[in-house]
């Protein structure tokens, strides 16, 4: 555990790259194919470089207001452009969100092992570790996060990796065809649908951009790019291997790629690999869950002007797992709110706040400029 | 009896954890935030070991939202 404060730690452009990169990809590679192909059909990839591409305009923004204001979370950018109250305010949404993600990736883990592997288990077992091991982590600081989620991100990717090609000899190319039969629409549903997750969520790094050290912060930009771009071609690659792989059944398949391992068998020695998806989306979930929850304090703190995220940690994940207990309702409810409602809250509480930031960054700088 | 084990547990790893690093405790401002929040989590406690469905976290946020979200989502279906 780092023993410094928060504002002393230090972490370099590559592994703020690899912490964007694991909390974007993280849970989405294992719960979004599927969903998004019952949605986009064959055009899921389309749907994918959609919503990618809004997903880069909002990093765009981000890094825009980190080049006029380098140094600042977004949370100091606006008390300095806006004042502290109108922050606060245009914050309740965002608070919100960022709450409902953590109970979201926790209730998802938990969702998924009873579901698929350990049915007979309550649910709040799986969320409860899940949340008390994630506070744990964010506890220790962003230094120790990006020195474990380096090893565990390279981990899930192998792990991943070795199940598409595994699956070869199961992919049918002419499942690809025809990409649109519907028309426009499916595919503007399954963009609508991974806008809301995981594409809007890339307005967390605008809190931690001000941990990156001055060495390194001139390779930020490419670096966070780069990350994002692979986190959007390993989903389009995941995507397409299930399609490959199941045909029009692709999108009745929740979790696409667990069924994927299920089907899995190279030389009558590897069988049943499913268990590597379970852990690949207890890893991804754990490494999304432990940045969001440690986001969300230094939100909290900044916003209020308080003295350490740390006290906040255990307060606000003990928060995620009650809601787990009591805010779920049932498996439909869920899935509307997630495939629904996120877009439109996520937008309320990530796009909505960092437009009018950047907005008034940009007319001030123009101000400041005639002035000059 | 499950579910009074389950808040206790919860509650008392937080007690736990905190009591041994939290090592100083905050400003009046910092206890007033963190108060708040363990409210927040006794209320919903209650309701969940008592069973009784109160008003919980999508009951305040969902019909802020549900509406537009779901005329949206049916003219895209």
């Amino acid at each position: 555990m780092s023993d410094r404060k928060p504002e002393q730690q230090e972490i370099s452009s590559f592994q703020l790259g690899v912490i964007f990169f694991a909390y974007m990809t993280g849970s989405s590679i294992i719960n979004i194919p599927g969903p998004l192909i019952g949605r986009a059909y064959n055009g899921a990839w389309l749907s994918l470089l959609i919503s990618g591409a809004l997903g880069f305009c909002i990093l765009a923004c981000i890094l825009f207001l980190n080049q006029r204001y380098p140094g600042l979370s977004f949370v100091e950018c606006g008390q300095r452009l806006i004042g502290t109250w109108l922050t606060i305010m245009i914050s309740i949404f965002t608070l919100s969100f960022l709450l409902q993600m953590i109970s979201g990736i926790v209730l998802d883990i938990g969702l998924f092992m009873v579901s698929s592997m350990m049915r007979e288990t309550p649910l709040y077992v799986f969320t409860f570790l899940a949340f008390a091991i994630s506070a744990a982590t964010a506890y220790a600081g962003i230094e120790v996060i990006a020195r474990m989620f380096t090893l565990i991100a390279i981990v899930l990717l192998l792990m991943i990796g070795l199940v598409l090609v595994l699956a070869l000899n199961h992919y049918n190319p002419s499942s690809l065809l025809p990409i649109m039969p519907d028309g426009m629409k499916p595919i503007l549903h399954g963009a609508y649908f991974t806008f809301g997750f995981p594409y809007v969520e890339v307005f967390l790094i605008a809190m931690l951009l001000p941990f990156v050290s001055k060495e390194t912060s001139p390779k930020l930009p490419r670096t966070l790019l780069t990350s994002l771009a692979l986190n959007v071609l390993i989903i389009c690659i995941s995507s397409i291997c299930t399609i490959m792989a199941f045909g029009p059944l692709a999108g009745k398949r929740p979790y696409a790629l667990f069924s994927l391992a299920h089907i899995v068998e190279f030389q009558e020695i590897v069988q049943r690999i499913e268990s590597i998806i379970g852990i690949s989306l207890i890893l991804g979930s754990f490494m999304k869950t432990t940045v969001t929850l440690y986001v969300l304090s230094l939100y909290l703190t900044q916003l209020f002007k308080l003295s350490d995220n740390r006290i906040f940690i255990m307060p606000l994940a003990l928060l995620g797992f009650m809601i787990t207990l009591v805010g779920f309702d049932g498996s439909a409810e869920w899935t509307e709110i997630v495939s629904v409602l996120h877009p439109i809250w996520g937008s309320a509480a990530f796009v909505v706040p960092l437009l009018l930031v950047m907005v008034v960054a940009i007319f001030k700088g123009k101000i400041l400029n005639g002035k000059s | 009896m499950e579910r009074y084990i389950v808040i206790i547990v919860a509650f008392g790893y937080v007690y736990f954890f905190d009591y041994l690093h939290v090592k100083k405790k905050g400003s009046k401002k910092d206890m007033s935030i963190y108060l708040v929040l363990i409210l927040l989590s006794l209320y919903m406690g209650v309701d969940y070991v008592m069973n009784r469905d109160w008003i919980d976290y999508y009951d305040v946020f969902e019909p802020l939202f549900k509406g537009t979200a779901r005329e949206i989502d049916s003219f895209l279906k």
